[in-house]
């Protein structure tokens, strides 16, 4: 309960920086996801169901707060949960890296399976811009996620301090 | 991971309604439910992010220019820096004041009835080129209408909730304009290009258009009025087929800057309406 809780109003406050602030540090193709940060951080450490039902839920209020089609971002936000968590209990990999390679390829996979719908849809044509553009984003995403991973685990280690883990 | 029946069903029963939501969603016109409540919900975190960024914003402005204040004696320093941060204040209401002006002149100059927004909040996903305002519904807006600053054409409004609305812009490829060449008045569509640009497609291969010319809103789209500027020709090359022409086209907004916006009422989102129409009746 105190998991969700916290993962609810870090999720919110996320997308609330997300969708405003963070607009004045960085240029839309280079803003990193935050929420998909969380998501991959809560990969590994949360329950599984309450992990997959606020990947779900944070994905469909990206679809709804953006102009992708309803769901999309619902169903590739689930996906990221559950692949990074078989990466996460098979390959066992650790610390910084971890972290690191986790968020660069969970944005990868999203921000290119979104280019590919868009191009799927008829909204726009795959050009070799875009690639280089989905390769930036992660890097942003993947090198903004060490600062967000911090503020989540200090956030979370006061939190749990004072009402428990459970 | 998933180590039981129940988990597994959970995981199967979401992905399948995230196929179902995607594949039956409504169009992005109509605001549903969730949208609504979703928007009611993050509306005061947009608000108070968008206050509490204008106020850092001025702080830092005060500090800045603090830094290089000479330190003649303490009175002098406080009664300077109490005048600095004053004339900072001053001039930010002064940049306001500037370009609220700016949207007067525009407003008085549109024949039709229009209101005057802020931009609240940018798109989530940051691969569509979208923008959040602060007004809905209750406003009077809906699908479909112009929104422009004083540079030029903005977007169209995309979907409206009761207090908030999104503005899909001219940069995005969803997003698509009737235009006309000013000076040679050769007709085109204008689609944006993901890239902070747009390209003129559809021109007539004959088409005598060159780098500079200003594109104008054709009127022809139902959407937006004749005449509101749009950018200025970049480059023109032929089409993919050679059928046509095309033309990169630089819009004259400052999508980085932008801090408010005119959105021009129409009745339905359609541009139908007779000039000088008032929505309130």
């Amino acid at each position: 309960m105190n998991q969700a809780f916290f993962i609810a109003v870090a999720g919110i406050i996320l997308l609330a920086v997300q969708s405003s602030v963070i607009g004045d540090v960085a240029p839309s193709e280079l803003r990193p996801d935050l929420t998909l940060i969380l998501v991959a951080w809560s990969t590994g450490w949360i329950r599984f169901p309450v992990g997959i039902c606020f990947s779900f839920s944070y994905g469909l209020c990206i679809d709804l707060m953006s102009g992708a089609p309803l769901g999309l971002m619902g169903i590739l936000y689930l996906s990221i949960f559950v692949f990074l968590g078989y990466i996460e209990s098979y390959l066992q990999v650790t610390g910084v890296a971890r972290n690191y390679i986790s968020v660069f390829f969970a944005s990868f996979i999203i921000f290119s399976a979104v280019s590919l719908a868009r191009a799927f849809l008829g909204d726009t044509d795959i050009y070799g811009y875009q690639f280089y553009w989905v390769v930036m984003k992660s890097l942003s995403t993947a090198t903004f996620s060490w600062l967000v991973f911090r503020l989540l685990n200090l956030t979370w280690n006061e939190y749990s301090k004072i009402v428990g883990t459970v | 991971m998933p180590r039981s029946v129940r988990e597994i069903g959970l995981l199967l029963l979401l992905t399948g309604l995230g196929l179902v939501i995607l594949f039956s969603s409504l169009p992005k016109n109509e605001t549903g439910f969730f949208s609504e409540t979703l928007n009611t919900i993050i509306r005061p975190f947009y608000s108070s992010m968008f206050f509490v960024k204008d106020k850092v914003k001025r702080l830092l402005n005060s500090y800045l220019l603090l830094v290089t204040v000479s330190q003649e004696n303490e009175f002098l320093k406080k009664e300077n820096a109490r005048l600095r941060m004053d004339n900072a204040g001053l001039m930010e209401k002064d940049h306001e004041n500037r370009r609220l002006k700016n949207f007067l002149v525009l407003k008085t100059s549109l024949d039709y009835p229009s209101i005057l927004a802020q931009v609240i909040g940018l798109d989530a996903s940051g691969v569509y080129r979208t923008v959040f305002i602060n007004r809905g519904r209750e406003d009077g807006i809906t699908y479909n209408m112009p929104v422009m600053v004083s540079d030029g054409v903005v977007g169209k409004i995309l979907g409206a909730s009761a207090k908030m609305s999104q503005v899909g812009l001219i940069t995005d490829p969803s997003v698509s304009i009737d235009a006309r060449i000013d000076r040679t008045r050769d007709r085109g569509v204008v689609v944006g290009d993901s890239n902070n640009a747009c390209v003129m497609k559809y021109l007539n291969r004959k088409a005598s258009l060159k780098p500079g010319d200003k594109v104008i809103t054709s009127g022809l789209d139902g959407v937006f009025p004749k005449g509101l500027l749009i950018g200025v020709v970049e480059s023109v090359q032929p089409g993919q087929q050679g059928l046509f022409l095309e033309a990169r086209v630089q819009p004259t907004a400052n999508f980085f800057e932008m801090e408010e916006v005119l959105i021009i009422l129409t009745k339905h989102g359609g541009f139908y309406i007779e000039p000088g129409f008032d929505v309130s009746k």
